[in-house]
């Protein structure tokens, strides 16, 4: 009878507590890196882009997430990722993938060419970018097909049950930092000098995808071979995850932060 | 046994005593400070504390502490079917404002420990009436209470909707925060996207009387309720979505009237 009392009570406390259901570099990830970007802005820029969103920089940093399923925004649902080749290549120039439409946003609002534009197509294109800068940046918002890279598709564990790589990765920003602010993430990050970071900002979304699927073939698959299981591992494996992890925050808030100061700064 | 369970009860009654999670009351307080005159700034230091915030959820925290159990049934707003004010007794928000200003006005005749709680009930209080699910309003029998509705999943394009249960009160409690990433989302960063969103509407906001206040409280509560009733109990994603706009001016009318009411009545 306790025994039952007890699973009732656990049941309704979990409930309570539900989890929204994870993509892309979680909600957590994502607020993370739109935060850091915007503290990286000089104030003339963030001023620009809190006047289109009418908001901060991170209160649309998981828009994207949410407005995926919902219309007009279903033509964004693949934008989320770029596709890899068989060589390990991104793919360039395809419009079903998120670097795709980076590029694109970014050439069309170039040189000012944003004043052309309704405020809402302005404020659109910024909710597109902070979303998808970050996505390009999670070590698994690289598409590898099953077919060229069948040991990219497997499975770790997480007390003896299977995970799929992808939840572990997209929530690694989190992962047992539970109860940091976005404030103690930036405090996190290691700021760069003015040249480091015009050196990390170079490049295009492709470039950057690029990187991040170097990054996970190097560094993600090797820490998490098929069968970690993540409830064991040690406090060195869980500084590998956060090294990594935190190397793409950086690049992900630096160059959100680029892209927007590119766009904004007279 | 008797501890997982007391325990477990705890939890459930905190949940339903709060209005909204603390972070969003403290980002309230964190604008309506903003706001407050040179002379009100001192003085909720002083009846408060420095940190204003610390105002978040106050009488909750006296009833767990064993203190002040008649606040229980403070927290709701009652108004008739026009929309305007109509409590029964005590157990209004509205009718314990009211008495709270009241001492406010002549706290030199009240010691500091009955000004003080005064503040903070209105404080607090100012915060619950915002709450729509905080709000009963006659001939609609579910306002005011905690009910399941159905709401969907946030999924990817072209998928089934999956539907799955949702208590009413944590939808306006809760659920807005968990889309920007729960409590990484701090107050400060909500108390910047309220003035963002809504700092020109101060103005507006801020007009009227407390009478009025719950009258626009009731207009936009009856609004939800019809749509409510309108998609048969359920809200797809994206009508949860297009709340959030709503939701926020909720924050930030608590805000600016919190500054309004104590910059007037701490004069």
């Amino acid at each position: 009878m306790n025994k039952t009392i007890l699973r009732l009570l656990l049941v309704v406390v979990a409930t309570m507590f539900v989890a929204e259901r994870a993509m892309a570099w979680e909600n957590v990830g994502h607020a993370v890196i739109a935060y850091n970007a915007e503290r990286l802005l000089d104030p003339e820029v963030k001023a620009k882009c809190r006047h289109y969103l009418k908001a901060s920089i991170p209160f649309y940093a998981t828009w994207m997430d949410q407005a995926r399923s919902i219309e007009p925004y279903t033509v964004c649902d693949k934008w989320h990722s770029t596709n890899i080749d068989a060589k390990n290549k991104v793919v360039v120039g395809k419009p079903t993938t998120g670097a795709y439409h980076i590029e694109r946003i970014r050439k069309e609002m170039a040189n000012g060419a944003y004043k052309t534009m309704s405020d809402s197509l302005v404020k659109i294109n910024l909710q597109y970018l902070i979303h998808m800068v970050g996505d390009h940046h999670c070590p698994v918002h690289v598409r590898w097909s099953k077919k060229s890279h069948p040991q990219f598709h497997y499975n770790l564990l997480n007390k003896g049950k299977k995970r799929r790589p992808h939840g572990f990765w997209d929530g690694s920003i989190a992962f047992r930092r539970g109860k940091w602010t976005a404030e103690k993430h930036f405090e996190n990050m290691q700021l760069l000098s003015p040249k480091q970071a015009k050196k990390m900002q170079k490049g295009t979304a492709y470039d950057w995808t690029q990187e991040t699927a170097d990054v996970w073939r190097k560094y993600c698959f090797p820490a998490m071979p098929e069968g970690t299981d993540i409830s064991k591992m040690s406090e060195e494996d869980v500084a590998t995850v956060h090294a990594i992890v935190d190397k793409q925050v950086q690049r992900a808030a630096y160059r959100l932060a680029g892209v927007l100061t590119e766009i904004f700064k007279e | 046994m008797k501890k997982i369970i007391l325990a477990v009860l705890l939890v459930a009654a905190t949940l339903s005593a709060k209005a909204w999670s603390t972070n969003y009351d403290k980002a309230v307080y964190l604008v309506a400070s903003q706001n407050y005159t040179p002379e009100t700034h001192k003085l909720v230091s002083y009846y408060v504390n420095k940190d204003h915030t610390r105002a978040a959820n106050h009488l909750g925290w006296h009833r767990r502490n064993g203190r002040h159990l008649e606040t229980e049934g403070w927290h709701s707003l009652h108004l008739d079917a026009n929309l305007k004010p109509a409590a029964k007794d005590a157990n209004d928000a509205l009718v314990q404002i009211e008495k709270a200003l009241e001492i406010i006005r002549n706290r030199e005749q009240h010691e500091k420990a009955t000004v003080s709680f005064a503040v903070h009930t209105v404080m607090n209080l100012i915060v619950d009436m915002h709450n729509l699910s905080n709000v009963f309003i006659e001939g609609i029998p579910q306002s005011g209470t905690d009910f399941q509705l159905d709401i969907s999943q946030c999924s990817v394009a072209n998928r089934p909707i999956r539907w799955f249960k949702y208590s009413w009160k944590k939808l306006w409690t809760y659920r807005y925060q968990t889309f920007h990433g729960n409590n990484v989302y701090s107050p400060q960063m909500w108390s910047e996207d309220i003035v963002c969103m809504y700092g020109d509407k101060k103005a507006d906001f801020s007009a009227g009387t407390l009478q009025d206040w719950a009258t626009d409280i009731g207009t936009y509560t009856k609004g939800v309720y019809d749509r409510l009733e309108k998609e048969e109990g359920r809200f797809i994603h994206a009508t949860v979505q297009d709340h959030e706009a709503l939701h926020m001016a909720c924050l930030a009318r608590a805000a600016y009237r919190i500054a309004a009411l104590l910059n007037e009545n701490l004069k």
